[in-house]
């Protein structure tokens, strides 16, 4: 009888699931229960609890939801579909590359991915606006006798998306496509398909799941999205995350709020049901999927067939524009530095004009000067929020590396059929439209005590980046060899003692960039912030916020090049320490 | 077939190939007649792929031509060459059943539907897999995989397959059963066969003639018998079957033979050395060619040492033989001819001086 507790503990302590509990835990308080309350929320009457319609009745009563809806839907669908089409030739020239060079090049793909959307938004506002430096330039090169309608239109916020949703399409479909074997198409053509044969019928069916996944990733992000329609669209534009905080924020109809997040959160498992329904998941996760689509119906497959075969055709006529002989379907590199100068360049901007010597932000500057850095560091309240930001980033690398860390850990030692559910589980946070995390999370702060204070801040930004760290460290502990540990134990190390001098070590580049990743996560962060940061201690991103609502200014532009700075310095080093 | 009748299918003239100042393949010149099975062997990095890339079109060549029929293929695109290829990796399209990657190079060639369907049902049955044409190449074996890029090579009646290593990633009694299926096909169709491998055994077994090479450049060419009677260089000599070397400097030569001095003594032998100008040079002896005892006449050499170790391979012994200068070299031995020696023995060993040869 004796023995009992001891094999429980010992059962307890086998288990490697068990690292994974810290982070089930916060996931669970934080992100399950909360999104949990918030559906609750919208089919309970606010008064009694008793279980209603009238909510999403609602819907049905107010056709300007519906229209909300219809705009959110159609600014996300082109979204997704002009980012994989204009990111996948940038991809798959990436792909071609030896991992050197890609690696190298990637980092321009990378760097707008990391960098904050409110220095992008920022960015194109002063680039689209009616005085913007694109209509300057036009008027004064003579091409244009009148500055152009760019934004606070549909134009205005595709142009604004896409570039902000890019470099997520192709930092997706590159592992797939990096997982492609070239003699597949070097077969194809030694058997007789022409340039644009080899494309179609061999090279395109097997990169599909990867454009898919990026199809599903910015689908998904954009139907959550609140920063670029806010600033770059017209009152045509509002989507409905804008709706969303209003409903929160300014009408205090939690219910309402619950059924439009709800409504958010279906659309996008939907979207994730007919991806795994095609491609499987196992594709976004980094599974290799080389296999394509999965085998699907006789009729389906047929018509894929008959369209790939037509596309072929239609493209034939510019198979000789291709390299004479050989292997080399390399093809030009104009439209992938085009598509990477369009990736960069925005934000470049901001570069000049935070040295303006004008205080306005007019293009271009007539002079230099530093008065803009010297307000920025004279200003308490952008100093305060600075100082904030690095804390709270700080806390959340740490936290989130640790939890995320030790998540993966659990899940590469073990083989259990909760494996799966977990793997989804950590994932979860970077799938769920983040304002849907945050209206959530508010009310549960809201009710105890959280709000306005850096520990409720720092568990939202733990939210966001465990997903980052967890893939990260994840991604490293694949190619650890975990022989050593069994060397390690036959030579006396307990398991703690493993953990510290040889497992942490070892994976040591891997952690730390992790830490980065989730440093820069909680730095950018600005939809929790909206919510949790409170009135007068806002952090630097709810801090542009506010000004950009007010008043575009240089000092902005200075904030913008510090916060630029900031990330590329850091994503280089992140960079470095994963090799 | 004589050899006058026969046709030029490929003629390669000073081919080569550089990588920036590294030389993967020297200017090769060779020609493969039609209908032949040649195989290109030798170690790793010598240049066989880059040779049989260049032929395929998928690799540009540096320099020289390329002939196929008398006609002037350099430069011609790799879809338009209608050459077989077998990659070792097998490059079957995953996401393609086991019947449309069989269909693949016929519907390049835009056969009627009809005739696809009987010709892919056809090949699948010659290489026994009709059953499986419905599955995805990840649901087969290696083996059956290896059969359906046969299937996929074969099934478009090229008139030149190039094969590299295609059985390289097969266990040894799937290999032989392979080696077995592709010279049937080969034999069936008529085919033009230039085939890589780095295993001297199964070029022996496969090929009309072996192209032997060695540090970017050919070594030798010819039919498997004569590079083994007439090895021209000592790597041709050592790299295919076993050889006893002496190494010395060349004494004296006439039009055929020519006589060696070894720290052992020297030796006459057949001068089959490709270039007749150098100086350092060596006898190669078979083991089968030598026998115990001094030599009994004046058609024999020989050599005396020190028995180090015998070997038992089921019929023959093997004795292995070291000479004062510490060259060791091996000889068969029947028991039922003679007294066999011990270990440790002083033995004399002697050979024909027809069966010597002297390469360079
Ligand atoms: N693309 C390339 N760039 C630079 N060097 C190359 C390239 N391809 C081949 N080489 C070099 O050319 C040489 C010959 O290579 P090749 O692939 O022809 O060898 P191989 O005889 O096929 O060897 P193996 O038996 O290992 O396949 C090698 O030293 C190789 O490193
Ligand atoms: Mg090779």
């Amino acid at each position: 009888m004796s023995s009992a507790p001891s094999l429980v503990l010992s059962r307890f302590r086998s288990n490697p699931l068990w690292l994974a509990l810290p982070a089930v835990l916060l996931l669970a308080a934080f992100f399950l229960f909360p999104m949990g309350r918030l559906f609750l929320l919208g089919v309970q009457d606010p008064q009694t609890g008793a279980l209603t319609a009238e909510h999403y009745l609602r819907l049905t009563e107010a056709p300007v939801y519906w229209r909300i809806l219809g705009i959110t839907f159609r600014i996300a669908i082109l979204t997704a579909l002009f980012s994989v089409i204009l990111g996948y030739p940038l991809a798959l020239w990436l792909s071609r590359m030896d991992s050197r060079k890609q690696s190298l090049l990637a980092l321009l793909v990378l760097l707008p991915f990391w960098t904050s959307y409110l220095v992008k938004t920022f960015a194109w506002m002063i680039l689209l606006g009616h005085r913007g430096v694109l209509n300057t330039l036009f008027v004064e090169a003579g091409l244009i006798e009148r500055p152009l309608g760019l934004m606070y239109n549909e134009l205005g916020v595709i142009i604004g998306m896409v570039h902000a949703m890019m470099p997520l399409a192709v930092l997706t479909m590159l592992p797939v496509m990096n997982g492609i074997d070239r003699r597949l198409t070097l077969a194809a053509g030694t058997m007789g398909a022409s340039r644009s044969q080899r494309f179609w019928l061999v090279y395109f069916p097997l990169s599909v799941p990867g454009a898919a996944a990026a199809g599903l990733l910015t689908f998904i992000t954009s139907l959550g999205f609140f920063i670029v329609p806010a600033f770059l669209g017209g009152s045509g534009q509002t989507m409905l995350a804008q709706t969303i905080i209003t409903q929160v924020q300014e009408l205090v109809n939690w219910s309402f709020a619950a059924v439009l997040a709800s409504l958010m959160v279906v659309a996008a498992l939907i979207s994730i049901w007919i991806y795994n329904r095609f491609f499987g998941l196992s594709t976004i996760s980094g599974g290799s999927s080389s296999d394509g689509v999965r085998a699907s119906s006789g009729i389906l497959r047929r018509l894929g067939r008959r369209f790939l075969e037509f596309m072929a055709w239609i493209s034939s006529p510019f198979d000789r524009f291709g390299s004479s002989i050989g292997n080399d379907d390399r093809g030009s590199a104009i439209y992938p530095v085009l598509a990477l100068i369009f990736l960069i360049a925005p934000m470049l901007v901001v570069f000049p004009l935070a040295f303006t010597s004008a205080s306005s932000l007019q293009f271009p500057p007539p002079g230099f000067s530093l008065r803009w850095f010297e307000q920025y560091v004279n200003s308490p309240v952008w100093i305060s929020a600075t100082i904030r930001s690095f804390g709270v980033a700080l806390a959340t690398a740490f936290c989130a590396t640790v939890l995320g860390g030790l998540a993966a850990l659990g899940l590469a030692r073990s083989r259990s059929r909760w494996n799966g559910p977990l793997f989804a589980l950590m994932l979860a946070p970077m799938v769920v439209p983040r304002i849907v995390i945050a209206v959530g999370l508010f009310y549960l702060m809201a009710q105890i005590g959280l709000v306005a204070t850096n520990t409720g801040l720092v568990i939202g930004h733990t939210l966001l980046a465990i997903p980052y760290c967890f893939i990260t460290i994840g991604a490293v502990l694949k190619s650890y060899d975990w022989r050593l540990n069994q060397a390690a134990e036959t030579l006396g190390a307990g398991r703690l003692t493993i953990l510290r001098r040889i497992t942490l070590p070892l994976l040591r580049g891997g952690v730390i960039a992790a830490g980065l990743f989730a440093f820069v996560t909680s730095f950018d962060e600005l939809t929790i912030a909206i919510f949790i940061s409170g009135g007068l201690r806002t952090t630097l991103p709810k801090q542009m916020w506010d000004d950009m609502f007010l008043q575009l200014n240089p000092t902005l532009a200075a904030v913008s090049v510090v916060v630029l700075v900031i990330v590329t310095a850091i994503l280089l080093a992140a960079q470095k320490l994963q090799k | 077939m004589t050899a006058a009748s026969r046709q030029n299918k490929l003629v390669l003239e000073g081919l080569s190939k550089r990588y920036g100042a590294f030389t993967a393949l020297e200017p090769t010149s060779l020609s493969v007649d039609d209908g032949e099975f040649l195989t290109l062997l030798g170690p790793s990095g010598s240049g066989k792929t880059t040779l049989l890339q260049m032929i395929s079109g998928l690799t540009e060549p540096s320099e020289g031509k390329l002939w196929v029929d008398g006609e002037d293929w350099t430069f011609r695109p790799v879809n338009q060459r209608g050459m077989g290829l077998v990659f070792q990796h097998y490059a079957l399209f995953p996401h393609m059943t086991v019947a449309e990657n069989v269909a693949f190079p016929l519907q390049m060639r835009k056969l009627p539907q009809a005739e696809l369907r009987s010709r892919v049902d056809e090949t699948l049955k010659k290489v026994q897999l009709d059953a499986f044409a419905h599955r995805f190449p990840k649901e087969l074996s290696g083996g059956q995989q290896q059969r359906v890029a046969l299937a996929r090579c074969f099934v478009f009646r090229p008139r030149l397959i190039l094969m590299d290593e295609p059985l390289g990633a097969l266990d040894k009694a799937l290999r032989e059963n392979m080696q077995m299926e592709i010279r049937r096909l080969h034999k069936e169709y008529g085919t033009t066969v230039v085939y890589v491998t780095h295993d001297q055994e199964e070029a022996l077994v496969m090929s009309d003639r072996i192209c032997v090479m060695n540090h970017a450049k050919v070594e030798q060419l010819g039919a498997p018998h004569r590079i083994y009677a007439d090895p021209e260089t000592l790597f041709a000599a050592t790299f295919i079957g076993h050889s006893n070397v002496l190494t010395g400097k060349r004494l004296s030569m006439d039009d055929r033979t020519a006589v060696i001095r070894t720290p052992s003594g020297d030796f006459r032998g057949a001068y089959t050395a490709r270039d007749r100008g150098t100086e350092k040079v060596a006898l190669i002896v078979r083991p089968e060619q030598m026998r115990l005892g001094p030599p009994p006449d004046g058609e024999y050499d020989g050599v005396t040492g020190r028995l180090n170790d015998l070997v038992y391979v089921g019929a023959d012994t093997r004795l292995l033989v070291s000479l004062p200068d510490s060259t060791e070299i091996m000889l068969r031995h029947d028991p039922a001819t003679g007294a066999m020696p011990a270990i440790g023995d002083q033995v004399a060993v002697h050979w024909a001086k027809s069966a010597a040869r002297i390469v360079s």
